[in-house]
């Protein structure tokens, strides 16, 4: 088995509102081992996305650790962490959010501005990374010219341009129909079996959860499920 | 650079919401130029300079002044009492000095026609390049005053005029040209207009305020006053004179004072200050009501414009700190595009006002103020203006995109 990447231990997350405090995590552990694609799955407000966004360094825990790498992220600063991020963490979303004045290349090429790279090496890695979502013949397109699949595949090349540790992707088929969502969710078995990169996915959808290699399901905050021996059943295979 | 650029192109995110940022920043600067255009003229108008100060001779009791020559001849004529006094003052020399006449003209016999009318100043001609404001060093050869005294065309003695070219445009006529014009200020003793007769002989410089004026030698105004035994025969509404120094003229003034008590001498700067002092508080309110409340607009305005393009691009903005933007950066990115509006909006201001006034002839005319050309210093003011205003008005908005939390955007517990 390879060393984990993504560790989290004993995390606690909860939010105030007035006096009341929510708690939306408790005491959650969890591995996530290098090349490995792992589905959150849980009915709504288990905690899902938080965790994602607490693991992506999007937000901090009130209580616990999170290590992605030897970083440990839970103990960042906004900066620091905005700065990990441009380096580390590959985002996925449900709804693309790309930028409507950019194309298709220039979305892509955005992370890469952050990094002290040659305009030359910038080119390089954008082409590179839009040729692997087979869209090379839509560089210049807009979204707006794009379709929802495309525009989610001008999204993953835009999370993997920057060669990151970890992809994080928040249900990212549950904008697209069936068919669409069935090539992306290849893409992305495809990226991590080819590139050996790290993917965590939230979703709610069994079949989306079916092409990952562990499933771990969370209720109320807490890890009720982890299906780590899915990989030898035939996952993500 | 990239940045820059997502700034430019995020202009055109909303169209109308930037066209109309922009024209109202525009518009308000090319107000808050033509503005500073006036104050700026008129401050210096009536600011005191320290060398070769213009001192203004005056009629004491009565406005429009007016007042027999024979007081300039006594200033100015070796021997006379207030000669001999004046003589004694470091800096005073009575050669530079001119006399001015205020003539009304039309060239409409009906005189219904007000595009016919045109107002000269009757004057001595070898002293319009000398004692002129604004012309400074204009006919330097006394070739121009040499032919207005002998206009080449017409023949005749001292019929010859200078006038500036919106003026000879306006009136449909040229240089060389000799024609018949009516004097509507001046008399005969029957109270009839004069008939006389002109030959334009040069044109005043056009990018000056001289470009509607119009010179005529007092010599001719004086003979035909004469001959039509004008009761305004022999009277002058102005003197000028030059001194070195501001003590030579307030000596000077003291001399003429104590001497001709009918008339009244002072710097030009204090005949300027004095003539608009019942314009004061409204100078007062212009500068500090109504420029500061224009910045206060124009920063309403692209405060307004940001803080809705902020609200509307929460997700984007979010979007950019989960791509690894940090907090200056978006703060940059939002500044820039309001930066960016004030600074084209701005320029735009100003140069199209400059233009429009100094090139394309629109004039913004005030009291006896023909024109106020924009100086080149308006190119500087007007994006100056809109960058501060767009500074000031996208700085909220900026600083709430800076505090943008990403999970607060995507807020959602799944």
């Amino acid at each position: 088995m390879s060393r984990p990447i993504v560790r989290v231990q004993h995390v606690h997350k909860y939010f105030t509102r007035g006096s009341e405090q929510i708690d939306v995590l408790m005491d959650l552990s969890l591995d996530v081992e290098e090349g490995d694609f792992v589905s959150l799955m849980g009915p709504s407000g288990s905690g899902k996305t938080t965790l994602l966004n607490l693991i992506a360094g999007l937000d901090t825990p009130s209580e616990g650790e999170i290590w992605v790498g030897d970083d440990l992220v839970s103990s960042m600063t906004e900066e620091e962490l905005a700065r990990w991020r441009t380096r580390n963490i590959g985002f996925i979303f449900q709804f693309y959010h790309l930028l409507p004045v950019l194309t298709a290349y220039e979305n892509v090429e955005m992370p890469l501005l952050l990094l002290p790279l040659s305009a030359s090496a910038r080119r390089r890695q954008v082409l590179t990374a839009l040729e692997l979502v087979g869209l090379s013949d839509r560089l210049w397109h807009r979204p707006g010219q794009l379709s929802g699949g495309q525009q989610q595949r001008v999204g993953i090349a835009r999370a993997i341009v920057t060669d990151p540790t970890l992809i994080v992707a928040d249900e990212p088929t549950g904008d697209l129909d069936a068919k669409s969502a069935d090539e992306i969710l290849r893409l992305l078995n495809e990226l991590q079996r080819s590139l050996r990169k790290t993917i965590i996915m939230v979703t709610h959808d069994p079949h989306a959860a079916e092409r990952s290699r562990r499933i771990v399901r969370l209720e109320k905050g807490r890890l009720v499920e982890d299906d780590a021996a899915f990989a030898s059943l035939g996952g993500a295979s | 650079m990239k940045l820059l650029v997502l700034i430019f192109k995020n202009l055109f995110r909303n169209k109308v919401r930037s066209a109309l940022t922009a024209m109202s920043i525009f518009f308000l600067v090319a107000v808050f130029t033509m503005i500073m255009t006036v104050l700026r003229f008129l401050e210096s108008a009536m600011a005191d300079k320290e060398k070769d100060v213009k001192s203004i001779i005056t009629e004491r009791y009565r406005i429009p002044s007016r007042f027999d020559r024979r007081y300039m001849e006594e200033i100015v004529s070796p021997g006379s009492t207030v000669n001999d006094q004046l003589e004694e003052i470091d800096g005073f020399d009575p050669q530079l000095h001119t006399i001015w006449n205020f003539v009304g003209f039309t060239l409409d016999e009906t005189m219904k026609d007000k595009d016919k009318l045109f107002f000269c100043i009757a004057t001595l001609p070898e002293k319009i390049g000398v004692m002129t404001d604004g012309l400074e060093g204009f006919d330097p050869d006394g070739r121009l005053a040499e032919l207005m005294r002998k206009p080449p065309r017409s023949g005749i003695d001292n019929i010859g005029l200078l006038m500036g070219p919106e003026r000879m445009q306006k009136i449909g006529k040229r240089v060389g040209d000799v024609f018949k014009a009516i004097s509507i200020s001046h008399r005969d003793s029957f109270g009839q207009p004069i008939p006389m007769e002109f030959e334009i002989v040069g044109e005043l410089p056009g990018a000056s305020r001289w470009a509607q004026g119009c010179f005529m030698d007092i010599e001719y105004l004086d003979r035909v006053l004469k001959d039509k035994k004008s009761d305004q025969d022999g009277k002058v509404n102005l003197g000028w004179f030059q001194t070195a120094t501001p003590q030579a003229a307030a000596n000077m003034a003291g001399v003429i004072e104590n001497y001709l008590n009918d008339i009244k001498c002072e710097t030009a700067s204090s005949a300027v200050s004095r003539f608009l002092e019942p314009f004061k508080d409204l100078f007062w309110g212009v500068k500090y009501l109504l420029v500061p409340s224009i910045f206060v607009v124009m920063t309403v305005i692209v405060a307004n414009a940001i803080s809705i393009t902020v609200r509307e691009r929460r997700k984007e903005i979010a979007v950019l700190k989960v791509l690894g933007f940090n907090a200056r950066q978006v703060l940059t990115l939002v500044l820039g595009e309001g930066l960016l509006i004030g600074l084209i909006a701005g320029s735009f201001g100003s140069a199209l006002t400059f233009f429009m006034v100094n090139a394309a002839g629109i004039k913004i005319p005030i009291g006896f103020f023909p024109v106020f050309y924009v100086p080149p210093e308006a190119l500087v003011w007007g994006p100056l203006a809109g960058l501060f205003t767009a500074f000031v008005g996208s700085l909220f908005p900026a600083l709430s995109a800076r505090s943008v939390k990403v999970v607060d955007v995507f807020s959602k517990v799944t």
